[in-house]
Order: structure tokens, then C-alpha cells, then sequence
């Protein structure tokens, strides 16, 4: 996007897509106050109507200033756009991410070792915090799922684990397939011991470091 | 990765902001290259070298070619 009409007319439609669907939102959830769809449902709806507004008003001044003054709109233009500033934004991103799954996964071993629930605020914080949570904190807050979770990955040695993904390529779905695997070998423990053959069919070699590091009896 | 860009703006005349103002860079990205920094995505590379006119061999300097020929 070399030039500063083609920044401005996509700035300007963005900010009127932006305010358009914000104040259809906060008219539906107006419009909605007194039918049987429960209070929160509406709040969040109008919390975003008015994210919504806030976001597209700003950038619809911006881009009115921009028309009024074309030197600072190129201006504007070139430091949103400027690749080295890009590049040094996606980094930071890039080391803010990783510090969540780190900060997400001490707390996910805290919760394992002593074997308490953790406080459901404490909880939101966290997962609001990663990414990575975000997208399973379905079940991996609950109790029992971070206990079982935090204990196999215990079990089965994270760094062998995050060493085993490695070399069949990195990702966190491989990372929690073999978590899961590794739980349950884990939660197998407790039965008679599975073959050989059995255990061989487990992912990256998790069989061979569990049966070395069993579970510990609650 | 060494690169000439320096040495090319000073012959053409060019201020740091001049420079930036014809890649549609900030001047700060301009500091960089010159000082070595910061090496251009291609497109950015592409740029500087039809600004000046010349192949991207000529503007830029991959050292470990250099090393390598030697």
C-alpha cells in the first residue's frame, strides 16, 4: 500500500464497518432487554457494541484528520506500515506468547503438586493471559484435567516430550497428543501392566518414559 | 549482510529522511540498514535497488558468499 488515498479510504471503511456493527449491536441488545435471553448474554453483547464504537469512531477521526492534513496521514501511514517496526511487533508478540505458555504451564505444575484446585479467578487471569489456554480451557482447569494433565506431563518429562515433538515437528496439537497419551499410560497404572506390543503404539516413544517414571499413588 | 545504501544516498544527494520518504520507510528503518542492523525483507531490497538503479548484487553484500569464493 504504497499511497496515502488507498490507506485512508481503508481506514475509513473500516472505522464505518466497525461503528455500523457496533451500533447494531448495542440496538440488538437494547431491543433484547426485556426478553427471556438471560442479563450476562446482553452485557457482553453491548460490551462489544461499544468496543465496536469506540474502535470504529477513533479510526474514522483519524482518517477525517488525515484528509484534513495529507503529510501527516502519509506520516501515519508510513510508521504503521513500516516493516522493521512490523517485524519488531510480531517479535514482541512472538516473546509475550511464549512467556504466557510458560507463566500458564508453572501454574499448571503448581496445581498438580499440591493437589488443590486452583481459584477460579486465579484461573481466568491465566487462561484470559495464554493463548494456548484460551483455546482448551474447557477441561484444562478443571480440577481433575489440570491434576491429571500437570502429573502425566510430570511423569513423562517435559523436556522429553517437548524434545520427542521436535524432531517429528513442532506443535502444540503433537505436544498434546502426547501429553494425552502419556495421561493415559499414567491413569493405567493402576491395572495390570499392558504388553509390549501395546505400549510400542504410543506416540514418541511416551510408553518407554512413563513405564520408567510411574505415577506416584495418590 | 553489508550493504551500500550509505554510500549510494550520499551520492545521490539524499537526506536519511529524503531516502525513507522515496521507500515509504521511516527514517529510523533507514538508520539501520545503513548501520547494518537490519537486513530489508525482498520486496524492500527490490526497491532500493530500483531506486538507485542498479542490480541488488550491487547494493547489497552477502559476506558469506564472499567467504565462500575465497
Amino acid at each position: 500500500m504504497k499511497n496515502s488515498p488507498q490507506y485512508l479510504r481503508k481506514k475509513q471503511m473500516n472505522g464505518t464497518l466497525a461503528l455500523g456493527a457496533g451500533v447494531t449491536l448495542f440496538a440488538v441488545s437494547l431491543f433484547l432487554k426485556n426478553s427471556l435471553i438471560a442479563e450476562s448474554y446482553l452485557k457482553l453483547l453491548q460490551g462489544i457494541g461499544v468496543f465496536l464504537i469506540f474502535g470504529g469512531a477513533i479510526m474514522l477521526i483519524q482518517a477525517y484528520v488525515f484528509k484534513k492534513n495529507p503529510a501527516s496521514g502519509r506520516k501515519e501511514m508510513v510508521d504503521e506500515l513500516d516493516e522493521r517496526k512490523t517485524w519488531i511487533r510480531y517479535r514482541s508478540g512472538n516473546n509475550a506468547f511464549l512467556c504466557r505458555i510458560t507463566s500458564t504451564y508453572i501454574t499448571m505444575l503448581v496445581v498438580g503438586r499440591t493437589q488443590t484446585s486452583i481459584n477460579p479467578d486465579v484461573a481466568w487471569w491465566v487462561s484470559s493471559y495464554s493463548p494456548l489456554l484460551c483455546t482448551s480451557s474447557a477441561w484444562s482447569f478443571t480440577k481433575t484435567g489440570a491434576e491429571d494433565l500437570t502429573r502425566a506431563t510430570l511423569n513423562c518429562s517435559f523436556l522429553k516430550a517437548v524434545n520427542s515433538t521436535n524432531k517429528k515437528g513442532a506443535s502444540l496439537t503433537r505436544l498434546f497428543d502426547y501429553q494425552e497419551s502419556c495421561r493415559r499410560v499414567a491413569n493405567s497404572t493402576d491395572k495390570p501392566a499392558p504388553s509390549s506390543s501395546s505400549q510400542s503404539t504410543l506416540p514418541y516413544a511416551c510408553a518407554r518414559n512413563c513405564a520408567r517414571h510411574p505415577r506416584p499413588d495418590r | 549482510m553489508k550493504n551500500r545504501l550509505d554510500e549510494l544516498r550520499s551520492l545521490n544527494g539524499w537526506t536519511q529522511q529524503e531516502l525513507a520518504d522515496r521507500l515509504f520507510v521511516s527514517r529510523q528503518t533507514i538508520i539501520s540498514l545503513e548501520q547494518g542492523r537490519y537486513n530489508p525483507s525482498l520486496l524492500l531490497a527490490f526497491r532500493i535497488s530500483r531506486l538507485f538503479g542498479l542490480p541488488i548484487e550491487d547494493v547489497f553484500i552477502n559476506e558469506e558468499n564472499e567467504d565462500y569464493e575465497k
